[in-house]
């Protein structure tokens, strides 16, 4: 059976429940957080940053804490932290499976 | 001071996002900024001049409903906050995008997931889809309508240019939405596989083609609205308005009237005694012609029959006559009206028998009310004789076929 879409994340959305995963943030926080940590490698865009908080919203992985302007700023939720862990699983399980060599 | 303002027309669709990009860019270099908050007027983009400089232009697919009632409302205030957060500015929604624009070329690409990209879009193909259908179900039900009522018959009645044109206009929107979804769909996999957007219109030339297209879609439009409006001024889709008394007829109908099938030393009179001295088109008649047929004739008589035994009877007659333009059209429109009757035989309609008649071809059936159908060249009869009438349908079938000759 084909995976929902939210089953699946992308590598900027795994960066945004990253970015959360370590406090409350706004946008511009997350996406200075995401280009910091991967060295700019990974820039978000706010078009991307919008539909990926609207998606995470939607799914109950985020909630807006506070608003002060044009600033909103988000927080991580229970079940946003699992789906954080459950990726981060399964990118250890990757990483692993690659470094275990040709001979398996 | 006012800045001018300038209206140029798009070379290519709302959905070439990369050409519309390409499009806006160029202009901006020759100092034409579009209008921020303003529409594109009749598909037409608003822009003020300003210095020329680089800028960056990028189209979203809006997220928000685009229908007629909502499409004026723009992204959602928290995606218009966090690009300005990032340098770019909402300018104006065109179809189900929205575009951005920023002069700041620090300022990070507003998408930069493609396939985050490419499910935005998906949202824009579903809604095209939705409107697919409901195009397919106008269409269905545009063709059934007159297929109901006959192509022949219904461009004769109602006028020849408007069903053709209302056909016309559904046919194109359906191509056009349906190259829509399929460019569309193609955008989204070549997002998909992380490949760069190539500005089709632009780069190709095909923007003419385009314009051309655009400017023949939107004129089949206004022409459509103009001719439903004329048609409802004048009364020529109900031509119960233009309807004159029996009395007014010049000269003599084509074909037999109640005088006609009257019994001889009979007398006519006017007198009704039922509730259909109500109906507006009773003794009345219309008469024009069309591109298709010389001369159509509605005629509508009621009369009472006094005989010359004292006895009264009642004689209550609908006819239609059309003399078409040629006897192929003729036979087209006798195939029609006997196909209504064929379809209409499997659930109310009974075949009547009728008599050796000198015409070239007749049907008759009974509906409620008794119906004759006759052609003779390019001659069609369509005779309905009310129940309530006391005419004899046999002998009138003689009379009317006879008043053909």
């Amino acid at each position: 059976m084909p995976k929902r879409s939210m089953e699946i994340l992308t590598e900027s959305m795994f960066y945004v429940l990253m970015a959360l995963n370590t406090g409350e943030m706004c946008g511009t926080a997350i996406a200075a957080f995401t280009a910091r940590r991967t060295g700019g490698r990974v820039t978000l865009g706010p078009a991307t940053l919008y539909t990926i908080l609207s998606k995470f919203e939607k799914e109950q992985y985020i909630r807006e804490v506070a608003v002060e302007g044009r600033k909103r700023t988000y927080a991580l939720t229970a079940r946003g932290a699992g789906a954080f862990q459950e990726e981060l699983e399964r990118l250890r399980a990757c990483v692993a499976d690659a470094g275990k060599g040709a001979d398996v | 001071m006012k800045p001018k303002h300038d209206y140029r027309l798009p070379p290519c669709p709302s959905y070439d996002l990369a050409g519309t990009q390409a499009w806006l860019e160029g202009l901006a270099q020759k100092g034409l900024y579009l209008r921020q908050d303003a529409s594109f007027f009749l598909g037409m983009g608003v822009f003020e001049e300003g210095e020329a400089a680089p800028v960056r232009y990028r189209l979203e697919a809006a997220l928000t409903d685009n229908s007629p009632l909502s499409r004026r409302e723009g992204p959602a205030e928290q995606a218009v906050d966090l690009a300005r957060d990032f340098g770019w500015d909402f300018v104006c929604r065109r179809g189900s995008f929205d575009i951005y624009r920023t002069a700041d070329p620090q300022a990070p690409e507003l998408n930069t997931d493609p396939t985050l990209q490419a499910k935005s879009l998906r949202v824009v193909e579903k809604r095209l889809f939705r409107t697919l259908l409901s195009l397919v179900f106008w269409l269905a039900a545009d063709l059934l309508l007159y297929g109901c009522a006959g192509v022949l018959a219904a461009a004769i009645h109602y006028g020849l240019w408007l069903p053709l044109l209302l056909t016309v206009v559904l046919v194109g929107t359906l191509i056009s939405a349906a190259y829509r979804a399929w460019f569309l769909s193609r955008l989204r996999k070549t997002l998909q596989r992380g490949e760069p957007l190539v500005p089709s219109a632009v780069v190709k030339g095909r923007g003419l083609r385009y314009q051309v297209c655009r400017c023949l879609h939107l004129g089949a439009l206004l022409v459509l609205v103009a001719v439903y409006l004329i048609h409802w001024s004048v009364g020529g889709i109900n031509r119960s308005e233009e309807r004159s008394q029996l009395d007014d007829f010049p000269g003599q109908p084509p074909f037999a009237t109640v005088a006609d099938l009257a019994p001889e030393g009979a007398t006519l009179s006017r007198r009704i005694s039922h509730a259909s001295r109500y109906r507006k088109e009773l003794n009345t008649f219309a008469r024009w012609s069309c591109l298709l047929a010389e001369d159509v004739i509605e005629w509508e008589e009621y009369r009472t029959i006094t005989l010359p035994s004292g006895e009264e009877q009642r004689a209550w007659i609908t006819v239609n006559y059309y003399r078409l333009e040629s006897e192929w059209l003729a036979k087209g429109l006798f195939w029609e009206l006997s196909l209504q009757t064929g379809i209409a035989q499997r659930s109310f309609t009974e075949p009547l028998e009728l008599p050796d008649l000198p015409v070239d071809d007749t049907a008759a059936y009974h509906r409620f009310n008794d119906y004759l159908l006759l052609r003779e060249g390019d001659r069609i009869l369509y005779v309905q004789l009310y129940d309530y009438s006391d005419l004899d349908f046999a002998e009138s079938a003689v009379i009317f076929a006879n008043s053909l000759q």
